[in-house]
């Protein structure tokens, strides 16, 4: 199962598995946004190669007007995940 | 233990959901079972979305062999698919330079250990395997 939703906060919560069949649900609610915002990943288990492949392309979006996306409360997989891929440069994470 | 799924990416769920149930039986650790959920779903994904011709369902299967974890795919009347020998992903290039293309072999190459291709009647087939003993991940710096 995946979620999706923005807390009243103004957070973004994801939670459950992003796998390649939820990237245009995560597609659609990140383009709502539209200036620096969370990322709270504190109840996500899992993200694959294409999910993040949408991250970072709203990170490009949101870049080119001096904003971003915080990714907070990666897991020990995530995080080994996102160094992996490189991510920990080109997203502030917390 | 094995499985057919068809060839879409909404099967997704039953294909992460076959390698929990083989996860539970052979009481995985958590690191590799993450390992492998990512790797049947980045092979799986390319042959849905690079694989021209196929319209059968594809077959996965997992196994333990030897100190060894297999995952096995086959993609039916498929043209011949190639698992790429690109060059190893440019992680440090800056947010403008970067893609995110290539990543999905990139960490099959690195959660495991061996990949290799085969093509004979129309049918691909992809094997990744993984030495058990592993708990790291290998960090490819590229260049």
């Amino acid at each position: 199962m995946f979620d999706i939703r923005r807390a009243d906060d103004g957070r973004w919560v994801l939670s459950g598995r992003l796998d390649a069949s939820r990237v245009e649900t995560v597609r659609a609610a990140l383009r709502e946004i539209t200036g620096t915002c969370q990322l709270d990943f504190s109840d996500l288990e899992y993200i694959s190669s294409l999910g993040l492949g949408v991250l970072l392309e709203a990170q490009k979006r949101l870049g080119a007007s001096g904003h971003g996306l915080v990714i907070t409360n990666l897991n020990e997989h995530l995080t080994d995940l996102f160094r992996l891929a490189g991510f920990d440069s080109v997203f502030e994470i917390r | 233990m094995r499985g057919e799924f068809t060839r879409e990416l909404g099967s997704l769920g039953g294909v992460l959901g076959l390698v929990d149930r083989f996860a539970q039986e052979h009481g995985l650790d958590e690191r590799t079972a993450f390992a492998t959920r990512l790797v049947v779903e980045e092979l799986f994904a390319n042959f849905v979305r690079h694989n021209r011709g196929g319209v059968r369902p594809v077959e996965v299967e997992l196994t333990m062999a030897g100190g060894s974890l297999e995952v096995r795919l086959w993609d039916h009347d498929v043209a011949p698919f190639r698992v790429p020998e690109r060059a190893p992903v440019e992680i440090g290039r800056p947010l403008d330079e970067r893609t995110a293309g290539g990543l999905g072999l990139h960490f099959v190459r690195s959660y495991f250990d061996e990949l290799t291709y085969g093509y004979s009647d129309g049918t691909v087939c992809v094997t990744a395997r993984r030495n058990l003993w592993r708990t790291d991940v290998r960090h490819q710096t590229g260049g």
